[in-house]
This record gives structure tokens, sequence and C-alpha cells, in this order.
């Protein structure tokens, strides 16, 4: 008698367990942090990798994808 | 300056700051005398005048991402249009949602336009007080370089697509 609705709450759980959490506003004055940018805090092994790097680049959401 | 005003400059200085900030640090590690700027006018006409093709379709990309936070950058080398990215934020993070490099294969900056789209990304994020840089959508065939060299971890759920994070 009450198998439907436990399945149904497991299965809403599920879901909601997969699913990503919905994007937090934008703090209009966020505290600033230290700008140390990113090529910084590479290890050194990953920024000659990086540097050395000459392959594909490029990314981007497919709607926009000519 | 009211408070809409106030917010807008602070964002505008810094996107500013960050174009400086990373590119001081980085010509002197990639050895070209580069330049970071906002896209404008000048660098959509670029990409027709001077790639003649692209992926992405840039003008709609840039009227798509007017939010105050939006960071649309242009990567240049003297007058040539090396690349072109957008970056986002929301909460915690900073998101690089668009990066596109010159189909030049002589581009000095081929290969880098990705480091330097990260390195302005995060500044920009610091400045903002965001803990993490987000890659979405990711190109899966650089799913290595995005782990392997840049540190960054993948993740994957059922429901959406994947995406790369890493701490900054």
């Amino acid at each position: 008698m009450f198998a439907a609705p436990k399945m149904n709450q497991a299965f809403q759980q599920a879901l909601r367990s997969e699913r990503k959490l919905p994007p937090q506003p934008e703090p209009t004055y966020g505290q600033p942090r230290p700008a140390v940018g990113f090529f910084a805090a590479l290890s050194p092994s990953q920024k000659a990798s990086a540097l050395g790097y000459r392959g594909e680049e490029n990314h981007g959401e497919p709607e926009f994808a000519r | 300056m009211n408070t809409f005003t106030n917010a807008r400059a602070r964002y505008e200085r810094d996107r500013s700051e960050a174009c400086i900030a990373s590119a001081e640090t980085l010509r002197p590690v990639i050895g070209v005398h580069f330049e970071i700027a906002e896209i404008g006018r000048a660098a959509l006409d670029a990409v027709a005048l001077q790639w003649g093709s692209s992926k992405f379709d840039w003008d709609a990309v840039y009227q798509h991402h007017r939010g105050i936070d939006a960071f649309k950058f242009a990567i240049w080398f003297e007058n040539s249009l090396c690349g072109l990215g957008v970056a986002t934020t929301s909460g915690q993070s900073v998101k690089l949602r668009f990066l596109e490099g010159s189909p030049d294969i002589n581009c000095p900056l081929k290969g880098r336009r990705i480091l330097i789209a990260l390195d302005v990304a995060a500044n920009y994020g610091q400045r903002r007080g965001k803990r993490n840089l987000i890659l979405e959508p990711i190109n899966e065939t650089l799913i290595a370089l995005y782990e392997n060299v840049y540190g960054f971890k993948v993740v994957r759920t059922r429901k959406d697509p994947p995406y790369c994070i890493k701490g900054i």
C-alpha cells in the first residue's frame, strides 16, 4: 500500500543527490583575495609543461558554435 | 556615485588590473610582449578580418554576456588578434566559459593562450574574492591537459555535463 510513495520518495532523493547545485548569487562586493593569478601556483613541472604546450586550446558553449 | 555605479566601477577596475597583472607576469616567461584587453569593436572586427572564420559566433557571445561581472578579453600581439575569452563569476567561483585562439599556425602564442586565459581569469576571480576556477563546458579532447598540466579535477555527475575545477 505504501510502496509507491516510498519508491517515488527514493527516486526523488536519488535525482536530487545527482543534481548539481544551482549557481550561487554573485556577491557584488566580494572580499578580494591575494591576486597571484594561476601560473604562480603551478608546480615547476606543470609550468614547464604549460609553457611547452602547442596543441588545441578552444572550448566554449556549443550553442554559440558556428 | 550610487551603489550600482560604484559596483560597476569596481568590476571594471578588477578586470583592468587583472589584464595588466597577468600580462606582466607571463610576458617574461613566455617571451612574447603580448597585451590583454577587454573585447571591443576592434577585436570583434579582427575575427573576420584576421581569422577569416572562427569556431564561435563572437558577436553573439559578446551580446549574450552582458552582465556586470562578464569579463570578455582579447589577447593581442602587436596588431594581431591571438585569442578571445569569456569568464563569468558566481558565488565562490570564476568560470572560464569560452576560449578561442587564432587559427594562424604561426601565432606566437599558440598553445599558451589557454595559460594566459586561465591566469587572467584567476586574477580577476581573486580580486572578486573567488576561491575556485571552473572550466565549463570542457573540451573532452583536452581532459589530460586540464588534469595533468594544469591540475584541475574533473567532476562528472549523471545529470549534468562534466566540468573542471581548481582552487585559486
